[in-house]
């Protein structure tokens, strides 16, 4: 039975600009219709649409049927009885939908009240439970949106979404800006919610991997339009539009093996036993950042430090970047202890050690055109400015830019292009160490890929890349480190950690990973992790991963109390290590 | 929370102090009340306006650091010293705060509460007539001095008593001389509230017009929507809660200078509050009067900012999080 359908749905803001153009679609009663496309296609348009949420200028035309009823041309007050009771939405960006100055608890209790006439208390109960049902514990219904990690703010919005039974549940990009981990768990939440309700549900993305594993029909957008709708497996195996193939194209893939050859370079950058501890004035305490990692990274040699936000990889990065003495432990760049270094000879490694941001938009400053940006650099190390100039046009051309670029702003480039002008600005100098700092996860599919392969082609100096998921920097890394807590949990050659993880950590991050496959990602054997992160501040005796290892719960008592009493130690020496007392499998010598 | 306050308790402590005593050295320094008594005919001899100085604590003769430990002695002790015709300070201070209070409260409140809603109520229109209304009305209002609204009021009372027959509205003084009955307080303090209230109502309606903007679009008031809220109740319970926020803390800090900001009021109306004692004691160099005004505004603004941070981790969570 179809629940909602959509005809001919078109959305104009000014008179010649359609946001969406000529749309139809319908979702039964418990199935999944995943929307994909790139930002810009019209997707979050067309859920807004279909809510009756968008702005006031937008002019609508086609029609929208919730069962036998026309949603559009009806008036805000008949449409509130319908939103959030028959129809409803989860948002993308926890953080923003959440009003800031009320709790969790009564924000959700409201989507009850509004509908029912119920009271206060039993309103409150009725939160409480839907917190249970999304797994966030009924006592945090007391918390601020700003008290809770962003995978419990998403599973608020849900609890939101689900509290008066509605038949359909459009979610909006419910896990992107979460970790891989996460984002797991949300997913499991929502496909619980589906399998409770027996709602229709309209999933969009913009990740064919994370529609694979729930969506029972898919729909690929471009530009406002839709190319091409059908069968998930249909859409995956045998896809007929160029834009859903290119989307398919840009998906990261740990199936297939990695191109990159090790190399054997001499050592370009070396950190030993670093650490980094803030502290902070609320309870007193000290944030653990970084608390004693040890690596090393040759010459032409791509290391990745991956692991999830906040398990201190971007601080890592940024305490070699500074060029001075560490906290604790030692970093030496091509050779030099930077502990010792002097103002002159600072400055020079300044010249061999650059970076790529994460966010090339509030990296680049919005004052200076393109040209003017890569020049700075070379001039305030001494380029005279007409070599500068010429230089200019050879960094422009080397990351695929046209010369027309160069008088160009940053806010009027793509994402794609300002991040390969933020990569044409750490090549300036021909570095001999480059830090990359997430430098595709603000990107769209289709520019991450035309990133990753100017990054891959680009990478011929000492690399160090950091990320937060394993399927990113699988095809570029020689090796993979995976940081956990302030720690270095399992590190080695990528084929290696890839093919047979040794951490429990580094099993269920490589777990996490979506599989753009509809098959393959319903039938693998996940290890989900419960919970999130643990509190950085705190740090319990032994094993810090404990808490949440899949391992550790099936281990015996005698092989607990090793967790449990000392924190395992990475064995030096070997290609491939792990801290785990209890590894998944044998690596280096004496295990 | 109770550390954080104690902490801001301490440091607005510190800097009253300091604002207290910089008032006084200030005045002290520029005030010259000797000019009052030399100006007096028949001239009294020197000796004698020495002598009444010294008594007064206002001698320019003495050195200021001994003027100043005789002054501080004082107000720890509360005592404020004596006014330039040797009357005690403390009373004075205390009576005249009370008419200022009377003046001002009523006004002051009705303004702003009415201002943050009428800019909320402008901003979920913006671009409409009623909008453009408001948003003028505003404008004018906070380009019209306030001595020029209080002289329009009154033209325009004087027109509605005359049609009325009745005397209805008073704008002489507080009461009239003879009557003292509740009634008759109220008929004195219509066109003066009037005054205080549109001019705070100008300034508010435009903040509050300003911060409601930013939210009119937020992503929290569409979650709020999709849960079946109205657009408008929508925006007064999620949009405009989040948005009285940072208002709140500017009620507190602007109500701490609207003590002294009444003065034009005051004077326009015949009320004998603060701000005209002020006015007039500048004038007349009369050091302890202004230094205790001074005083009494550093108190006056310390608290307005101790109990606007109060109201501001009240109404927004993320400032208690963040202390």
């Amino acid at each position: 039975m179809t629940v909602l359908r959509a005809t001919d749905l078109t959305v104009r803001y000014a008179r010649d600009v359609a946001a969406l153009r000529g749309v139809d679609l319908s979702v039964e009663a418990n199935e999944v219709l995943g929307i994909v496309g790139e930002s810009g296609s019209g997707k979050s348009t067309l859920a807004l649409a279909l809510m009756g949420l968008l702005p006031e200028k937008a002019r609508v035309d086609g029609s929208v049927r919730l069962g036998a009823r026309e949603l559009l041309g009806r008036s805000d007050a008949q449409l509130s009885r319908i939103r959030g009771r028959e129809m409803s939405m989860v948002f993308q960006d926890a953080m923003s939908a959440l009003t800031p100055v009320r709790t969790v608890g009564d924000q959700i209790a409201e989507a009850v009240r509004v509908h029912s006439r119920v009271g206060r208390a039993a309103a409150r109960a009725r939160a409480a439970e839907l917190l249970g049902l999304v797994g966030v514990a009924s006592r945090r219904a007391g918390a601020y949106p700003h008290e809770l990690s962003g995978g419990m703010r998403q599973r608020v919005l849900i609890a939101m979404a689900i509290a008066n039974e509605p038949s359909v549940l459009i979610a909006d990009e419910p896990t992107a800006s979460l970790d891989v981990t996460v984002q797991g768990q949300v997913m499991d939440v929502l496909r619980a919610v589906k399998e409770a309700s027996g709602a229709a549900i309209v999933l969009i993305s913009h990740d064919l991997g994370v529609v694979a594993g729930l969506a029972d029909r898919v729909m690929v957008m471009r530009a406002g339009r839709m190319v091409e709708s059908g069968p998930v497996e249909q859409i995956y195996r045998a896809p007929t539009a160029p834009d859903t193939v290119e989307l398919l194209r840009s998906i990261p893939r740990l199936d297939e093996p990695s191109v990159r050859e090790s190399r054997d370079g001499s050592v370009v950058l070396e950190v030993d036993g670093l650490v980094k501890h803030y502290r902070t004035r609320r309870r007193g305490g000290t944030v653990r950042a970084v608390d004693g990692i040890a690596f090393d990274v040759r010459e032409g040699e791509t290391l990745a430090l991956v692991g999830e936000s906040g398990c201190g990889k971007t601080t890592a990065l940024m305490e070699i970047m500074r060029l001075s003495r560490p906290e604790k432990g030692r970093i030496s760049v091509l050779g030099e202890d930077t502990a010792r270094l002097n103002a002159a000879r600072r400055r020079a490694l300044r010249q061999a050690v650059q970076i790529v941001f994460q966010d090339s938009r509030s990296s680049l400053n919005p004052r200076m055109r393109v040209a003017d940006i890569l020049a700075e650099p070379l001039i305030t190390h001494g380029t005279p400015v007409a070599r500068a100039r010429e230089r200019v046009s050879e960094l422009l051309e080397s990351v695929g830019l046209e010369p027309g670029h160069e008088r160009r702003y940053p806010h009027s480039l793509s994402g794609g292009e300002r991040q390969r002008v933020g990569i044409a600005r750490a090549l300036a100098l021909e570095p001999r160490l480059l830090l990359l700092d997430e430098p595709i996860a603000a990107l769209d599919a289709s520019s991450r890929a035309d990133v990753m392969n100017l990054v891959e082609e680009r990478l011929d100096m000492a690399c160090l890349f950091v990320a937060h998921d394993l399927a990113t920097v699988h095809r570029l890394a020689h090796r993979v480190a995976v940081m956990h807590l302030g720690r270095i949990v399992e590190i080695g050659p990528v084929d290696d950690v890839y093919g047979s993880p040794a951490h429990p950590y580094t099993r269920a991050l490589l777990d996490a990973v979506p599989i753009p496959d509809p098959v393959l990602a319903r039938r693998r054997d996940r290890v989900v992790l419960r919970g999130e992160p643990p509190d950085l501040m705190e740090s319990p005796a032994g094993c810090r991963f404990r808490s949440r290892c899949p391992r550790y719960a099936m281990l015996t008592a005698t092989e607990r109390s090793l967790c449990e009493e000392h924190d395992p130690a990475m064995l030096p020496g070997t290609d491939r290590m792990v801290a785990c007392h209890h590894p998944l499998v044998g690596v280096g010598t004496g295990r | 929370m109770a550390a954080f306050l104690l902490r801001r308790l301490a440091n607005r402590l510190a800097l009253g102090a300091l604002a207290v005593s910089l008032g006084y050295l200030l005045a002290a320094a520029a005030l010259d009340p000797r000019a009052g008594y030399e100006g007096r005919v028949p001239r009294p001899p020197d000796a004698v306006v020495d002598a009444r100085l010294t008594a007064l604590n206002l001698n320019d003769r003495t050195p200021l650091v001994d003027r100043y430990g005789r002054w501080a002695a004082g107000i720890l002790h509360g005592d404020f010293g004596r006014t330039s015709d040797g009357r005690p300070v403390g009373g004075e201070l205390w009576r005249r705060l009370g008419v200022s209070l009377r003046l001002l409260t009523v006004g002051a409140v009705l303004g702003s509460v009415l201002g943050v809603l009428v800019g909320a109520y402008a901003a979920m229109r913006r671009g409409r007539a009623a909008d453009r209304l408001i948003s003028s009305g505003s404008y004018l209002l906070v380009a019209v001095p306030v001595f020029v609204l209080a002289v329009l009021l009154q033209i325009a009372a004087g027109a509605a008593n005359d049609a009325m027959g009745v005397r209805v509205f008073q704008w002489v003084g507080e009461t009239t001389p003879g009557e003292s009955g509740f009634f008759d307080r109220v008929q004195h303090s219509v066109l003066p509230t009037i005054t205080i209230g549109l001019t705070q109502f100008a300034l508010y309606s435009r903040y509050q017009r300003a911060l409601m903007l930013d939210v009119l679009h937020a992503d929290f008031v569409r979650t709020a929507r999709a849960k079946g809220l109205r657009r408008r109740s929508a925006l007064l319970r999620h949009g405009l809660r989040t948005a009285v926020a940072p208002m709140a803390a500017y009620f507190a800090y602007a109500s701490g200078l609207l003590l002294l900001g009444g003065v034009f009021t005051e004077k326009v109306f015949g009320w004998h509050g603060i701000g005209e004692w002020l006015v007039d004691s500048i004038g007349r160099g009369d050091v302890n009067v202004v230094a205790a005004i001074g005083c009494l505004a550093a108190c006056g603004v310390s608290s307005a900012g101790l109990v606007s941070d109060v109201l501001h981790g009240v109404l927004d969570p993320r400032v208690r999080a963040a202390v």
